[in-house]
C-alpha cells in the first residue's frame, strides 16, 4: 500500500503565490508574485493610469504547470514551424 | 536432458515431486507470517514519514519565533513541552449544558494556548502570535498522529498481530493524506497568505468594504451597510489575523443585545467536496454553515430558532487540502460569484425594508475588511 505513495507530499509541486492588485477607479488589475505582508483588501498605493487607490483583491497559489507548458510547447514549436 | 536421463529413477521422481510441493508446504505453514512481515515493512515506511513530518512541523514552529519573534532564550524546550498539552473534553453522561461546558474548556484551551505564546516570545505582533498559535496547533495534532500511528505499530510488531497491522495499513494513505495537508498549511502560516477556508471572510470583507466596522465580540467584527433598501449586517472574524473569531457569540449579542431581528440569515463557508467534484463550486442550502466543535453553529441555531429567523447557507467547495492550504486561484475567483450569490439571496428571499444578517465563516488569515 504504501508502495503506491513512494514519495508522499514531495511529488506535488510547491504553489506559487501571487498577488492580484485592483484599481478602484478604472479596476485595471495587476499580478504580481506575493511579499510578505500582503493581504487581502490592503491598500496598495496609487493606479498608474488614472492616479485611483489600488487594493489587493486577491492572494492565490498556482500550481506552476503554465512555466511547463510553455516549455513544453517551445520543445514542441521548432519541428511545427519547420512543417 | 538430466531429466529425460533419470525420468524412470523412482528416487529421483520422489526428490523432484518434494522439491515441488516444498514451497506451496512452506507457504501454507508461513505465509501469514511472510505478509506479516511485508505489512511491517510498510507501515514502518510510513511511518517513518509521518516522523518526519511531524520534526519538519516542529522545525518550522521553533525557527519561525526564533527569526520573526526573536524570544530572549531557545524556544525549543518549552516547545517541545507545549507539543505534549492536552485538553480533557467534558463529560456527556448528562448532556445538558454540555454546551456551555465545551464553550468553557475550548476558551480556556484557547486562553492558555495564548498565554504560552506570548510567555514564548513577548515581543511578537498580533498577527504573528495568532501565527504561531496556528502553528503550534498544527504541530500538536502531527505530533499526536505520529504518536497513535506509532502505538499501534509497536502493538502490531510486539504481538505479531497481523490484523492490527493490517487495520492500520488500510487507513495509512488517508492520515498520510492529512499529515501531508497539515505540513502544506504551515507555509501558509508563516507568511500569512490566505488559506482555502478563508474564502467566507473574504466574501463578507467585499461586502463590508469601505464600511466602518466595530467589535462585537473577541476577534469578530460587524458593520452596518444598505443594499437594495435592506439594512444588511456583516459578521466576519476580524483580519488578517489568523481567526476564526467567536461568530456564535457575535450573532448572539447582535440578536440580543442590540435587539436586531434579521428576517434572514445568511452564512458563507468553506464546504469539503466530494472526490470528484469541482473546486471552488458553489452550492446553496439552507442551515447553520458553521464547523469546528459545534459550539458556534448550536449558539447560531438557538438564536434563529427562538426568533424564528431562516438559516440560508451557501458554501464553496473544496477539498481538506485545499482548506488549509494556501487559498487555491479557483477558490479565490468563485469570491466574485459568492457575492452575487449573496446579492441575489438578499433580493430573493427578503423585502424592501427588512434586515438581513450576512455571516463570513472561515478562518481570515491574511484576509482583512
Ligand atoms: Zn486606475
Amino acid at each position: 500500500m504504501a508502495m503506491m505513495f513512494p514519495s508522499f507530499g514531495e511529488k506535488k509541486q510547491k504553489m506559487q503565490v501571487y498577488t492580484i492588485e485592483e484599481c478602484q477607479n478604472c479596476h485595471d488589475k495587476v499580478k504580481r508574485p506575493f511579499q510578505q505582508g500582503d493581504y487581502v483588501y490592503k491598500e496598495a498605493g496609487e493606479c498608474q493610469k488614472c492616479h485611483g487607490k489600488k487594493m489587493i483583491t486577491m492572494v492565490f497559489g498556482e500550481e506552476p504547470q503554465g512555466k511547463q507548458q510553455q516549455a513544453k510547447s517551445e520543445q514542441k514549436a521548432p519541428p511545427q514551424s519547420k512543417q | 536432458m538430466l531429466l529425460q536421463a533419470s525420468a524412470g529413477d523412482p528416487f529421483f521422481n520422489s526428490v523432484l515431486n518434494f522439491v515441488l510441493y516444498l514451497p506451496f508446504v512452506l507457504f501454507f505453514l508461513y505465509g501469514q507470517r511472510l505478509q506479516t512481515w511485508v505489512i511491517l515493512n510498510s507501515v514502518s515506511r510510513s511511518l517513518g514519514k509521518l516522523e518526519s513530518l511531524r520534526n519538519r512541523s516542529k522545525k518550522e514552529l521553533v525557527d519561525y519565533v526564533v527569526k520573526e519573534c526573536k524570544p530572549a532564550s531557545d524556544p525549543g524546550d518549552r516547545i517541545n513541552q507545549f507539543l505534549e498539552y492536552f485538553t480533557i473534553m467534558p463529560n456527556s453522561l448528562d448532556p445538558r449544558g454540555i454546551v456551555n461546558k465545551i464553550e468553557h474548556v475550548v476558551s480556556l484551551q484557547e486562553e492558555r494556548i495564548a498565554t504560552e505564546v506570548k510567555a514564548l516570545a513577548p515581543a511578537a505582533s498580533s498577527i504573528q502570535s495568532k501565527a504561531v498559535e496556528n502553528m503550534v496547533e498544527v504541530a500538536t495534532t502531527l505530533n499526536m498522529l505520529y504518536k497513535v500511528v506509532r502505538h499501534y505499530y509497536l502493538i502490531g510488531k510486539k504481538t505479531a498481530s497481523l490484523y492490527v497491522l493490517m487495520q492500520l495499513q488500510m487507513i495509512m494513505p488517508s492520515i498520510l493524506q492529512e499529515a501531508d495537508a497539515l505540513i502544506g498549511a504551515v507555509d501558509a502560516l508563516k507568511l500569512s497568505q490566505p488559506i482555502g477556508d478563508g474564502i467566507g471572510p473574504m466574501v463578507a470583507g467585499r461586502i463590508m468594504l469601505n464600511i466602518p466596522t466595530k467589535t462585537i465580540a473577541k476577534e469578530t467584527v460587524l458593520a452596518e451597510t444598505t443594499y437594495m433598501s435592506r439594512t444588511v449586517y456583516v459578521i466576519k472574524a476580524e483580519g488578517p489575523i489568523g481567526t476564526v473569531g467567536h461568530l456564535g457569540k457575535a450573532v448572539g449579542a447582535l440578536v440580543e443585545d442590540m435587539g436586531v431581528k434579521p428576517n434572514a440569515i445568511i452564512m458563507i463557508d468553506a464546504a469539503l467536496k466530494l472526490e470528484g467534484e469541482k473546486t471552488g463550486e458553489i452550492a446553496e442550502g439552507i442551515g447553520a454553515a458553521i464547523g469546528g466543535v459545534g459550539v458556534e453553529r448550536f449558539r447560531i441555531e438557538e438564536v434563529a430558532t427562538k426568533h424564528q429567523i431562516p438559516l440560508y447557507a451557501i458554501v464553496v467547495k473544496q477539498s481538506l487540502n485545499e482548506a488549509i492550504s494556501v487559498m487555491k486561484k479557483e477558490i479565490a475567483e468563485s469570491g466574485d460569484k459568492a457575492v452575487a450569490i449573496v446579492q441575489r439571496a438578499i433580493e430573493d428571499r427578503t423585502h424592501e425594508g427588512d434586515k438581513v444578517l450576512v455571516v463570513g465563516v472561515g478562518n481570515t488569515l491574511g484576509v482583512a475588511q
